[in-house]
């Protein structure tokens, strides 16, 4: 009896561990970054016959594990991290978190000297601002990003890495693609009633953008026009994408790289539609910090971002690069606009202090 | 060992549980502490023992005073050597028998050997020697009790202290149970505190006995004493007599005392020659001194009546028999040597003037024995 | 017997003071209560300092944060939050959930206790696990699991509709789904409660009705539910505060639809960009008020009426013959079990299992549609792992800790005669008041104004779980100690033995089985906290709860699934434990009983 006892709930634990122990490696379907380079890693990294790093850097930073926190949309940054630890070989743990908690959690953790992340990738300024202020990062400028535009910033704290795109989706499922809207001035159309799926208006990073746009581009009074539509208001955009997926909703805002991943890894039925007013981009920063314990495999992720190879794999994944010598973002196998087909609309710096009436507006429709 | 408890005061916000009480116990003397319950005997005890901090007054256990509040003394139960059995004996089910009894022994830190000696010797006494390795749990009722009281004995205590110890036990067992108690006691020659609220376990246990009501010690004496002469009517009452009645008395030119019932022409006739002064006065007769016969005798105190219900009860009958006035009586004649009566029976009911007694009702407030002796109490011998 | 009753009153209240040595008398009555004041201190670490500092925070313009410890400037402004739509609107939905939810949950939860405890229905001992089995699921966990089973496009129920050609949608992203969900995850709580009531009642008082020619059905509405009135009152406003306080289902269910309660208002306060917390804080309060006013009324209702009806002896209260209803009454609760626990695991795991994560057609799934790889990956990834140890460890801590904690509270209480014992029984189930989610705010606060380096380790989530479980603890704990009789350890004393050493000696091997179910309960709670551990985690000191949470709220809904699926089994396996080492209790209460006084005979 009493072996009993111990047995039932004694299997069911070596159950779970033996499931994590025989540990799988499978992938979770056909990658979306399938173009490969050339790696030399003999004297130091090189890719594509560009050098990343030096030898002494490589070397040691192959033996750490770096620790990233992202707010990039998680399947695209997963892609990314698998695409550079197969260049390179350095593992990489990732905790990706929404922009506010992202930045709640970092200025936590650095109060409590308990910050353990080596390279933060976010967006908004004002987040990377008051890093700036709480001594967050360790300034490292990547060997020839001095002379890009707006790239280095607060002389080398954090570096602008990409600009990620903010557009609309629709679920296939649900909206044939001759009914799908084909502006942001459709969107606030009377029969897409409680089929539209957003995002809070204070969550931060691309829909501060949006709310700049909405306030620079478009038409007086849209948001009352989509309030009035009373679509869904999702917390985060992961929510969001896994509900636009799901048809919960027939279209939602959402990105071109998020749309991309979802549909060539997982075969979700979405697409995404290039608005006639534009895109709407907005800046990704990526900075190491002065906590870092891993210095060396921080420095070969900073330089790998900025590299000819790292920064095609954005175009790759239907983002902008900050370099001129990449490829235009392709998503589902489309070209997205040129930067300068002045159909890409990014939110000035200058601009970012306007975010705050900006989220009145957006308040103020929605009524909460 | 003598105990000697002065001015105790017990109490708990606006409660008092002991008042001012004052009591001594000779050396190998068993007194009983008799009382309905919240009268406040348990907590005396527990005071004694040290499981109770009382708020004022002095407890002195042999030459050690183990207890003083005015000089800060508050020695912990477990350095007094007071051994004690609980109502519910307590016996620990976890361990065997002889666990249960070693456990003083061992914390003592005594060698295995003498401990195992002792504790057999008092298995002995208490008839419990082939239950040593018996689980503590798998015991009847009365077994537990002498269990529990061998546990105390074994200690070899200065005093030993029992809470209602026959109270959960059958009739046959508790007066076997209470024979063997008593000549424990005397062989062993202990000092010993029992509490009760059954006054024939107190009889059959008590050198004295202290009868207590809120929290004082209301009358104090031997088992006969109390039994002959109750101080009050509610005492009387307590201790068995069942035939109260209100009334008004007066003592006659005779020095004597007649009492005439309340609402009734009845009157009673009594030798007692003390009138307690107030109102509020109670005739008092035991069932058992009133005699039934068929025809008057004439004399005084004779009254007629009806039997309305009878109750054979073994060695006794018992009767109501209501009287003319309405007033019942409640009456036990011995079944052997008496006649015996049917309901409907017309009969006279006598009952002699010395077996009459004119109580007060309740002991004046603020009646309070000084129970400390004053020269040694001579023992009693076993009361079958 | 009667004698012992007059000794746990005097228990209650400690001895007065007398006049003259004041002084000494005062020292030595400190003295004496120093255990007592270890105690208290911690319970007001654990409790009270949290709480006044949401008050504080909900009255400041700052809150303290990691490296500064301020709160700011006094000020009123964060009350006008209380005024805002969302507020008002939240306040509502809470209220209507709580209303809502305790209705299902009295139903269903007090039918299952009548058919287990009082008929003949058949299956009767599985029934009883029926009715508790939800709780082997934590509330998150159920919550996914019901969206990936009925959200309206691509829930697994509706595909299966569409399949077979039905034009019916079932939606769980309403108010209605909410209720419907939180009815039937609290509905054990009810189960338990008015199930122990029905069980134990005493026979005699139904026989009496009947001998005084009651029929059944009026014996029944005239005497036993009466006497179940306390139980079905009682479970039933703990179960309106628990729907009112929660939040992952809220989170996970309302938020689609557009549906906003206190809890969830107050998430996403602190979650903005930049967060509001104190905006927060006055939320907080205001959640905290409308549950205190519920606890208090259930304290009241329950008090009122004293029937101990338990008198453990006795013949057990009469079977109701159901005839025709028996096998609907059996069906009802296996239907009951479908909907709270069999079709909300199948959907995880097939959720889990699924290999694309879009399904339109159920065939997919026999299309060799299933595949073990994304468990298998889940299972192997470092952040499960370390989130499984981190919960493992935080939980065998707290359940330790909170146990012995809890001890030594009820110890104080019911065996000594310390004034404080009153208190720190207040203190002690005071949490049951507070919600979990507000507990977290305050003990995060707290620890970042000590200056003691707790955040950031799992021993602030340790104190979390230790503080929101503190009123489990102590009442599985008490009633194991209450059953002990005092004479026992109070003889051990008596023979010589201190007072610590009669504890160790007797009391604690005799409530044996009484703490080591109150560890495992606590060990369980501890396993499905969230809600308070919400602000409190850093990146890695997550436990397996926070971890399901942020996959789902990356939209990451398969993986989430394949965690919790994994993170149930565990659960399980603990509750299993739990039940087995606890129904050896039975055969020790019998060994208790038998060596306790009673009338025993020769």
């Amino acid at each position: 009896m009493k072996f009993q006892k111990i047995a039932l709930p004694g299997i069911a634990l070596m159950l779970t561990a033996s499931l994590a122990a025989c540990g799988g490696s499978s992938e979770s379907g056909g990658g979306v970054l399938s173009a490969s380079a050339a790696v030399d890693g003999s004297n130091g990294l090189v890719i594509d016959g560009e050098t990343v790093a030096d030898k002494d850097t490589y070397e040691t930073a192959k033996t750490q594990t770096l620790s990233l926190y992202s707010s990039y949309q998680e399947a695209a940054e997963q892609a990314y991290l698998e695409a550079f630890t197969a260049d390179t070989g350095i593992k990489v743990e990732l905790m990706r978190l929404v922009p506010a908690r992202l930045s709640e959690r970092v200025l936590s953790e650095q109060g409590a000297g308990k910050l353990t992340a080596d390279v933060i990738r976010t967006s908004d300024y004002d987040i990377v601002d008051n890093f700036s202020k709480s001594g967050v990062w360790k300034p490292y400028v990547v060997p020839g990003t001095e002379d890009l535009d707006e790239v280095v910033i607060q002389d080398g704290n954090f570096s602008r890495v990409l600009n990620v795109v903010q557009t609309f989706g629709y679920n296939t499922q649900l909206v044939k693609p001759e009914e799908a809207p084909t502006s942001w001035a459709d969107l606030a159309d009377e029969k897409w009633k409680g089929k539209l799926g957003i995002s809070q208006g204070l969550s931060g990073g691309s829909v501060a953008a949006l709310n700049r746009f909405v306030a620079t581009e478009l038409d007086e009074g849209y948001w009352d026009k989509v309030a009035a539509l009373e679509p869904t208001v999702y917390d985060g955009a992961g929510e969001k994408l896994t509900a636009l997926a799901r048809g919960e909703v027939a279209i939602a805002t959402t990105g071109s790289a998020s749309v991309n991943v979802a549909v060539t890894e997982d075969k979700a039925p979405m697409e995404y539609v290039v608005p006639e007013e534009g895109l709407v981009t907005f800046d990704y920063y990526l900075g190491t910090t002065a906590a870092s314990k891993n210095v060396e495999a921080a420095k070969v992720f900073m330089n790998y971002n900025f590299s000819k190879r790292g920064q095609s794999l954005f175009s790759e994944l239907g983002d902008y690069g900050v370099r001129a010598d990449v490829p235009t973002p392709t998503a589902l196998g489309r070209a997205l606009p040129s930067l300068d087909s002045g159909k890409v609309w990014r939110m000035p710096l200058s601009d970012a202090a306007k975010q705050a009436e900006d989220a009145e507006v957006w308040q103020k429709a929605f009524g909460r | 060992m003598k105990i000697v408890i002065e001015n105790l005061q017990l109490r708990y916000g606006k409660f008092t549980a002991i008042e001012n009480l004052n009591l001594e116990i000779g050396d190998a003397e068993s007194v009983v502490l008799l009382g309905k319950s919240g009268c406040g005997k348990t907590s005396t005890m527990r005071c004694i023992a040290g499981l109770e901090e009382p708020t004022a007054g002095r407890i002195t256990i042999g030459d050690t005073v183990v207890f003083d509040a005015e000089a800060g003394i508050n020695l912990p139960p477990n350095k007094r050597n007071v051994g004690m059995v609980f109502q519910s004996y307590a016996v620990w089910p976890h361990m065997t028998v002889f666990q249960n009894v070693a456990y003083s022994l061992k914390l003592q830190k005594l060698p295995a050997a003498e401990i195992r000696q002792r504790v057999m010797e008092v298995l002995a006494l208490v008839g419990l020697e082939e239950f040593a390795q018996r689980g503590a749990s798998l015991l009847s009722g009365g077994q537990m009790q002498r269990v529990a009281l061998a546990r105390s004995l074994v200690m070899r205590p200065s005093v030993l202290m029992l809470d209602e110890p026959l109270s959960n036990l059958d009739a046959r067992l508790r007066d076997n149970l209470r024979v063997e108690l008593r000549e424990i006691q005397l062989k062993l020659g202990l000092t010993t505190v029992y509490v009760t609220h059954d006054q024939q376990e107190a009889f059959a246990l008590a050198d004295r006995i202290a009868l207590m009501q809120g929290g004082r010690i209301v009358q104090m004496g031997g088992p006969t004493d109390i039994y002959d002469a109750p101080v009050s009517a509610s005492i009387a009452h307590f201790l068995g007599v069942s035939n109260v009645f209100d009334c008004q008395a007066s003592l006659g030119t005779d020095g004597q005392v007649t009492a005439q019932v309340a609402g009734t022409d009845a009157l009673v006739r009594s030798t007692q020659r003390t009138l307690a002064p107030g109102k509020d006065l109670k005739l008092c007769i035991r069932s058992e001194d009133f005699v039934l016969s068929r025809e008057s005798r004439g004399g005084v105190n004779e009254w007629a009546g009806t039997v309305r219900v009878t109750g054979f009860q073994g060695s006794s009958v018992r009767y109501a028999v209501e009287l003319k006035d309405g007033s019942e009586l409640d009456i036990f004649a011995p079944t052997k040597g008496s006649e015996r009566f049917g309901i409907g029976d017309r009969i006279w009911a006598t009952v002699a003037p010395e077996n009459v007694q004119v109580l007060p009702a309740e002991v004046p407030p603020g009646h309070n024995i000084d129970a400390r002796l004053q020269e040694n109490a001579p023992l009693q011998e076993v009361v079958a | 017997m009667t004698q012992i009753l007059d000794r746990p009153e005097a228990r209650h209240l400690a001895s007065t003071p007398p006049s003259g040595n004041g002084a000494r008398r005062l020292r030595g009555k400190i003295r004496k209560e120093i255990p007592a004041l270890v105690i208290l201190a911690g319970l007001a670490v654990l409790v009270i300092m949290p709480m006044i500092l949401v008050l504080v925070a909900a009255m400041s313009t700052d809150v303290p944060r990691p490296g500064n410890a301020g709160t700011g400037s006094f000020t009123w402004e964060n009350l006008a939050f209380l005024t805002t739509p969302e507020a008002t609107k939240g306040l509502w939905n809470s209220l209507m959930i709580g209303f809502g939810a305790s209705v299902i949950a009295l139903v269903v939860g007090a039918l299952l206790a009548f058919i287990c405890s009082r008929t003949d229905a058949p299956l009767r001992k599985f029934i009883f696990i029926i009715g508790m089995a939800p709780v082997f699921v934590p509330a998150l966990v159920g919550a996914l699991a019901w969206s990936m089973l009925a959200s309206p496009n691509a829930g697994f129920a509706n595909i299966l509709l569409k399949d077979l050609g039905l034009d019916l949608t079932i939606n769980i992203y309403s108010m209605g789904g909410l209720i419907f969900v939180l009815g039937l995850f609290y509905a054990p709580y009810v189960f338990m409660l008015v199930h122990s009531s029905l069980s134990m009642m005493n026979a005699d008082l139904e026989e009496a009705a009947a001998v005084h020619g009651a029929s059944l059905p009026r014996m029944f509405r005239t005497v036993t539910m009466p006497l179940a009135m306390p139980a079905l009152l009682g479970s039933g406003i703990l179960v309106f505060a628990l729907s009112m306080e929660n939040f992952p289902v809220a989170a996970v269910l309302g938020n689609p639809a557009g549906i906003d309660t206190l809890p969830t208002y107050i998430f996403r306060l602190m979650a903005s960009a930049p967060a509001q917390a104190n905006a927060a804080a006055g939320i907080a309060i205001l959640l905290t008020a409308g549950l205190v006013i519920i606890t208090v009324a259930q304290q009241w209702i329950v008090n009122r009426r004293k029937f101990t009806t338990m008198t453990g002896k006795g013949a057990r209260p009469r079977q109701i013959p159901l005839r025709a209803w028996r096998w609907p009454a059996t069906l009802f609760a296996l239907v009951y079990f479908a909907l709270s626990v069999a079709l909300p695991m199948l959907a995880l795991l097939l959720a889990a299992t699924q290999d694309s994560p879009y399904l339109t057609s159920m065939s997919q799934l026999f299309d060799g549609g299933l595949t073990l790889d994304r468990i298998v990956e889940v299972a192997s990834a470092p952040d499960f792992l370390t989130s499984l140890t981190n919960s493992v460890i935080v939980a065998v801590v707290a359940a330790l800790a909170g146990t012995t904690l809890n001890f030594a509270s009820s110890y104080i209480r019911y065996r000594t005669t310390s004034r404080l014992g009153g208190l720190l029984e207040q203190i002690s189930t005071a949490p049951l008041a507070i919600p979990s989610i507000v507990l977290g705010m305050g003990i995060l606060w707290t620890w970042l104004s000590l200056p003691m380096p707790v955040y950031g380790t799992l021993v602030i989530l340790m104190i979390a779980c230790m503080s929101v479980a503190l009123p489990q603890g102590y009442r599985s704990i008490s009633s194991s100690m209450l059953q002990l009789h005092s004479d026992l350890e109070d003889s051990a004393v008596m023979l010589g033995a201190k007072r610590s050493r009669a504890i160790v000696n007797v009391t604690v091997p005799l409530m044996r089985v009484g703490i080591v179910s109150t560890v495992l309960l606590l060990l369980m709670l501890a396993m499905r906290e969230l809600s308070a551990s919400l602000f409190l985690f850093t990146s890695n000191t997550r436990i397996l709860s926070i971890l399901v949470y942020d996959k789902f709220e990356n939209g990451q809904t398969t993986t989430a699934a394949a965690i919790s699926v994994l993170f149930v089994i565990v659960i399980a396996a603990l509750a299993i434990t739990a039940q087995l080492l606890g129904s050896r209790d039975r055969q020790n209460k019998s060994l208790n009983e038998a060596s306790d006084s009673g009338k025993n005979s020769l």
